[in-house]
């Protein structure tokens, strides 16, 4: 109980970024908190435990992001999505741009910049997160910066 | 210095990810290059928004969590949630325990006085009769007249 008291709003923040949806977000911490709990004896460090829920939350938003784009590309409700979100009570509050910058990202430049932003891990647990090497994180958290500066910039002009 | 290979360097000093040595080359281009200054300074300002952007667990996340374990784990592997009343399981453990012990008396008092003469033939022992228990000698601590040693 002490990792989920520990763990479970690093984890929402996560999701809320990485899917730009509250109520997703919420479906996901929920799943991936019920899947520890039934696994709990498995993991022997804080570290691990630390590296799987965030490894675990990714991995689920990934297949949210990919089913929604499914939708969209089935000519279905994108616009009502984006509504939905927009009516958001959560995302009222955030900053606007912030929203529309992630939302902008690719989903593989997102994930390591929420990780590493709006969770704070370090470049050793994002590599064991996404299965990948420290190199390979900062090459990637250096795209998606620079990739995130472009959008500002179009979107908002010189910082 | 490739602007690339510097604004890499000012993405991982700025995680604290990068060593003070490799720095400094990066710090004395950026002083020259409009470029990289632009980078490094949308990136500090995303860092600045992301630590600001702050937001509470949802309410009733964690009852709803609990709730489901607690159903998880009274969920046999095929799925299915078992309820049943605990004075039924122990009705049925009590009278398991009754037919048992009717099923053992029965076998018991079935089990003919010959059958049991039959299997003490059967097996060579010296069998000395007592009250109330009945002791049977191996063969082999016999002597030859068939009187105990
Ligand atoms: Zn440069």
């Amino acid at each position: 109980m002490a990792a989920y008291n520990h763990h479970k709003t690093g984890v929402y923040r996560f999701c809320c970024r990485m899917l730009n949806d509250r109520e997703g977000a919420k479906d996901v911490v929920q799943d991936v908190f019920i899947k520890f709990f039934q696994n709990v004896n498995r993991f022997d460090g804080e570290t691990s435990v630390k590296v799987w829920l965030y490894k675990s939350a990714r991995n689920k938003c990934l297949n949210m992001i990919r089913d929604r784009g499914k939708i969209r590309n089935l000519g279905g409700d994108g616009d009502e999505l984006q509504e939905l979100l927009s009516s958001d009570p959560e995302y009222s509050d955030s900053p606007q741009m912030l929203r529309k910058l992630l939302d902008d990202l690719p989903a593989d430049y997102r994930e390591v910049l929420v990780m590493r932003e709006w969770n704070g891990l370090s470049y050793a647990e994002i590599a064991e997160a996404l299965d990948t090497t420290v190199s390979a994180v900062k090459s990637r958290l250096f795209k998606a910066r620079k990739m995130a500066s472009e959008i500002y910039k179009k979107l908002y002009g010189d910082v | 210095m490739n602007c690339d290979f510097v604004q890499e360097r000012l993405s991982a000093f700025l995680d604290r990810e990068e060593s003070t040595d490799n720095i400094e080359a990066a710090l004395s281009h950026l002083y020259g290059c409009e470029s990289c200054q632009n980078f490094f300074s949308t990136a500090v300002k995303l860092h600045s928004l992301a630590s600001d952007d702050r937001m509470s667990y949802p309410a009733g996340l964690d009852e709803s969590i609990s709730r489901k374990i607690g159903r998880k784990q009274n969920t046999n592997a095929l799925g299915y949630q078992l309820r049943i009343p605990v004075y039924v399981v122990s009705m049925a453990a009590v009278i398991l325990l009754i037919v048992s012990f009717a099923i053992g008396f029965m076998l018991q008092e079935n089990m003919h006085r010959d059958e049991i003469n039959a299997i003490l033939k059967a097996v060579p022992s010296h069998v000395v009769y007592g009250m109330p228990t009945q002791v049977v000698y191996p063969v082999s601590i016999r002597d030859s007249k068939g009187a105990m040693r």
